[in-house]
């Protein structure tokens, strides 16, 4: 679990590097698409629940 | 821990969307996978919307093209998880996509989280909540 994490923080640091490896492993993905996906994502994990604790 | 679902329109070109507030969903027509959360979590959001439910015409759709249903004009908005719809209506579509999230009408279900053992806390402080990482 904290590899997943740590994976999920870097590939918010790095959303290109992490859209094509994305495509790497599922080559028929599209990157900018890939990408989007992830940008909703970062947008929603902090709620105002959520906001100031850990991730998970 | 709101759940990331939201009821999602399409429009044509930014800033031209007809449906800027839950309540002008009234009069419109609703895809909705059946077996999906936010088919069962309908009633609490239109409640929570104030939006009269029986002025919306919800219609059976299939998960994976809810947002060909969108762009092709089938529908007026769809329900589901935002990001993976959103991205193929703006990207393929062409559209940009107007969100109305489930959340902000009272509909907080559970998302993702971990749960650790007792056990596994013992034996391994590390794993306690105060040791994750911040967003």
């Amino acid at each position: 679990m904290a590899a997943s994490l740590k994976g999920f923080l870097y590939g918010r640091q790095h959303p290109d590097e992490a859209a094509e490896i994305i495509k790497k492993y599922l080559p028929t993905s599209d990157l900018a698409i890939s990408r989007r996906e992830m940008e909703l994502s970062w947008a929603t994990w902090v709620t105002p629940n959520t906001a100031g604790k850990p991730l998970g | 821990m709101p759940a990331y679902s939201a009821a999602i329109h399409g429009g044509h070109r930014p800033g031209q969307f007809r449906h800027q507030t839950p309540k002008e969903l009234e009069g419109k027509t609703i895809g909705i996978p059946t077996g999906a959360a936010q088919f069962q979590q309908w009633p609490a959001f239109a409640k929570g919307c104030g939006i009269d439910a029986g002025k919306v015409k919800i219609v059976k759709c299939r998960s994976r093209r809810g947002g060909a249903a969108v762009i092709n004009g089938q529908v007026d908005a769809i329900a589901g998880f935002a990001q993976g719809w959103v991205p193929s209506i703006e990207i393929r579509g062409n559209k940009q996509a107007r969100l109305l999230w489930y959340a902000d009408c009272g509909v907080t279900a559970v998302s993702n989280g971990i749960i650790v053992h007792p056990d596994l806390l013992k034996q391994d402080p590390s794993s306690s909540e105060a040791s994750w990482p911040r967003a």
